[in-house]
């Protein structure tokens, strides 16, 4: 933690220094990740030199666990305990789940949907997890260091609850979150720092599992996404889907096992990319009787495929009404994910805009490679020169559930982020002392129709007429696109606050128990290291909060400077000690002290900058 | 038991959350006239030294703070940008919120175009006609134009109360314009 760190803004405290940092691409079918080494983004391959990490996760006895091709070699003899595309289940309830049609077993674990395996019952968080820390030991392996942080990317479409789940993943996976990045940004980082474009760009983004549109104003050194579009169910598992769904309904055939299910998508999806350059393809199913061999020409394919293509091009002409602009503004379109591969999306797509898309870069690693670029500009790598704002935007509307079942849209989708915007509200009751705050994301108009995000409470307000009191209600969405809501009694101050920890999801307590069980097995190797990483971080704390208060001590009374130097102090002598705890405690102590002096010298230090761009910008 | 839900009280629009003005924020004279390039370099300018990006190995309350201000640029930006937005603070920073005003009357001349337009736009719907439908924008967007101009005129008097007469008409008028084009998206949807 760095905590004072704010005279140079980006840049890295001893530039002699580099710190290491990844982009990683949690994909529904594949992950990647990347770094940027020798100042070129290159995706890290694995010990056979595979750059596609199946998103796969294999749970054998004895809690033996296999990840990536390791996992998949086992899809066929163990198709239910072998876990595939959950992606699709992240943020999710058990009720979305079963609606899913994904041929595994469920049940509910606390809020979340959990999947039943012949060894163990999972969270999709964990699941991603467990993907994420093997991204993470192939990264520190190739790199030969510990990382210092990751930007991990998310479909532009994900809602609030998507992204919260993914953030969790990765805090079990040990990973120090830069940013939460949606996909389709990525792409046009490392796209437009390719090429270095200008003008508006459509990013058509056409993953396993999900689809983006984001429609972009590159200028120099800004990425601004002026809207966005897309559903995060419709990708490339859906292709399958209906090829599975039409040799059941030409062959007649009955009800499946979810066993026979699986067998039938993996025979789906081979027969799907064979049809990529083939006219014709047939494969085994592995099944007996009518289903054991399949064979499909491309021309029943694309039929097939039609309507889904169709969808995303629906989302593609939204985006643009809501960007105001028209298909000739469109100066081209990048394609991203491998299920962009097909002729028919090629096609369709380059009829829709009227242009052929840009397809040069490989659509597979195109999004790892600007996470990549990304990390290393937030961890404070990128050189002299070197720069660019990313200006991303809320996908989905926010509101609050008011009378009657209605929404009342607070932050409208495709607004810049970060955005807060506050809006009053009042009591409907004489004397009415508390207030249900109902905070719902999506398009409509009706509650019922859109997601619920959270509910939380008011209590205490002094009992007034109705519509006398004043409730201010703040929306804040962050960077990485995650919401908080404040509420609060104008007459009396009173507030009430939630990071909105979604209705489908783990809760903090679950969070911290599943981090609790891994710090308990960690072995000594990595308790030294803790022991190592809190007093380089205590250290620098000391360090930077004596230089702070040489410059800004101005900004501290009296009683604040005694509480700081006494909280050094306290660092000062327990720094050597080999004791965890004690270091932590103290650590926390000084930064906990240190905080509001922080931010007075953040809010001091913008005000400067702010100041000065009045006099020299333009 | 669930308790009583929240009402929305529709009172202010700017609730800016460190009451700070917008047009000091980009270093502009408060006034109607805005130049719209201008104000997107001076929004990038700003965005780009304040964003969170920019502080990632702070502390948390840091981020706070960062995150803010961050937030308030873009909603400057994106009232500023827009000319009806930028009409309805500037009557805000005068002390003539528009939303508090009791609805008096509107003209009746005004009221009579209004049904007109909207016959028209039945008509339009009815025969999903989009040559008529075209003709009928272009009125509507001469008539918002001439509208804008006529409250930029009074802003820039001062006079609040013809001010605020003549917002609300634009209101209407800039409401009915987005019926239009959601008009104009279906029809060319279903073609």
């Amino acid at each position: 933690m760095a905590l004072l760190q704010i005279a140079e803004p980006g840049q890295s405290p001893s530039p002699h220094q580099r710190k290491v940092a990844v982009g990683i691409d949690l994909g529904t079918t594949n992950s990647l990740v990347a770094a940027v080494r020798h100042s070129v983004a290159e995706v890290l391959p694995d010990a056979d030199g595979h750059h596609l990490i199946p998103s796969a996760l294999y749970l054998a006895e004895s809690d033996q666990r296999l990840v990536g091709r390791a996992a998949l070699a086992e899809q066929e003899a163990h198709p239910l305990d072998t876990l595939v595309s959950i992606k699709r289940l992240m943020g999710k309830s058990l009720a979305d789940a079963q609606a899913s049609a994904m041929p595994y077993a469920f049940e509910e674990v606390g809020n979340s949907v959990a999947l039943v395996t012949t060894h163990g019952t999972l969270t999709p968080v964990k699941v991603a997890s467990h993907l994420l820390r093997h991204l993470r030991d192939l990264a520190e392996q190739s790199l030969g260091d510990d990382l210092v942080g990751a930007v991990i990317t998310v479909p532009a479409y994900f809602d609030d609850a998507q992204r919260q789940a993914t953030r969790d993943a990765a805090r079990l996976a040990g990973i120090n979150v830069l940013r939460l990045l949606n996909e389709p940004t990525a792409a046009a980082i490392a796209y437009g720092l390719e090429t270095g474009c200008e003008g508006v760009y459509a990013v058509y983004d056409l993953g396993g599992g999900t689809f983006d549109l984001s429609l972009l104003r590159l200028s120099q050194g800004v990425f601004e996404v002026i809207a966005t579009g897309g559903d995060t169910a419709l990708g490339g598992d859906d292709f399958d889907e209906v090829i599975v769904n039409y040799f059941v309904e030409q062959t007649g055939s009955g009800a499946f096992s979810n066993e026979q299910r699986r067998h039938l998508l993996m025979a789906a999806r081979r027969l799907r990319e064979a049809l990529t350059q083939a006219q014709s393809a047939e494969v085994d199913t592995g099944l007996s009787g009518a289903l054991a061999q399949l064979t499909l020409t491309r021309a029943t394919f694309e039929k097939l495929a039609e309507p889904l293509v169709q969808r995303t091009l629906s989302c593609a002409k939204r985006a643009l009404d809501d960007a105001d602009q028209s298909l000739a503004d469109v100066q081209g379109v990048v394609m991203v994910g491998g299920a962009t591969r097909m002729p028919l999306v090629q096609k369709m797509v380059a009829d829709f805009f009227g242009r052929e898309p840009l397809i040069e870069l490989n659509p597979d690693e195109v999004v790892a490679l600007g996470a990549a670029l990304q990390a290393n500009l937030l961890a404070g790598n990128r050189r002299a020169g070197e720069d660019w704002l990313l200006l991303d935007v809320t996908p989905l509307s926010l509101g609050l559930e008011t009378m009657g079942g209605l929404v009342e849209t607070i932050i409208a989708r495709n607004s810049t982020i970060p955005v807060a915007r506050a809006q009053e509200f009042t009591t409907y009751r004489d004397g009415q002392t508390a207030l249900a705050l109902h905070i719902v994301q999506g398009e409509r108009d009706l509650v019922s129709e859109c997601r619920s995000l959270a509910r939380f409470e008011l209590r205490g307000i002094a009992p007034m007429a109705a519509g006398a009191a004043r409730i201010k209600v703040t929306f804040q969405v962050d960077a990485d696109g995650l919401l908080n809501v404040t509420a609060q009694d104008q007459s009396s101050g009173l507030e009430a606050h939630v990071t909105v920890k979604p209705s489908h999801g783990l809760s903090d307590e679950q969070i911290a128990t599943m981090l609790q069980e891994s710090v308990a097995s960690a072995d000594e190797d990595a308790l030294a290291r803790m022991l190592r990483e809190e007093q380089v971080t205590g250290q620098q704390l000391l360090e930077t909060t004596q230089a702070a208060l040489l410059v800004d001590g101005d900004l501290l009374t009296e009683a604040q400077r005694a509480q700081i130097d006494n909280a050094l102090q306290a660092v000062g002598q327990v720094l050597n000690a080999d004791d965890l705890d004690r270091v932590r405690h103290a650590v926390k102590a000084l930064a906990a002290a240190t905080d509001d002096f922080a931010a007075k010298r953040m809010d001091r230090s913008i005000r400067q900058a702010l100041a000065g761009k009045s006099l020299n910008e333009l | 038991m669930r308790r009583p839900l929240a009402v929305a009280a529709n009172r202010s629009r700017f609730s800016s959350l460190n009451q700070a003005d917008y047009f000091e924020l980009f270093d502009l004279a408060r006034g109607f006239d805005i130049d719209a390039g201008d104000l997107d370099a001076r929004w990038k300018a700003r965005a780009a030294a304040v964003h969170p990006d920019r502080f990632v190995g702070v502390s948390e309350a840091q981020k706070r703070v960062a995150m803010q201000w961050s937030a308030q640029i873009n909603e400057a930006y994106r009232v500023l940008r827009d000319p009806l937005r930028r009409a309805q603070y500037l009557c805000e920073l005068a002390g003539h919120p528009v939303a508090d005003q009791p609805n008096v009357g509107m003209d009746l001349a005004f009221l009579g175009q209004q049904m007109q337009w909207r016959e028209e736009l039945e008509d339009v719907r009815a025969s999903a006609d989009l040559d008529s439908l075209a003709v009928l924008k272009t009125a509507i967007e001469v008539d918002r134009q001439t509208r804008q101009t006529l409250t930029a005129n009074l802003i820039a008097q001062g006079q609040w109360p013809d001010v605020l007469e003549s917002l609300r008409e634009w209101m209407f008028v800039e409401k009915f314009m987005q019926e239009i084009k959601s008009t104009e998206r279906a029809l060319n949807t279903t073609e």
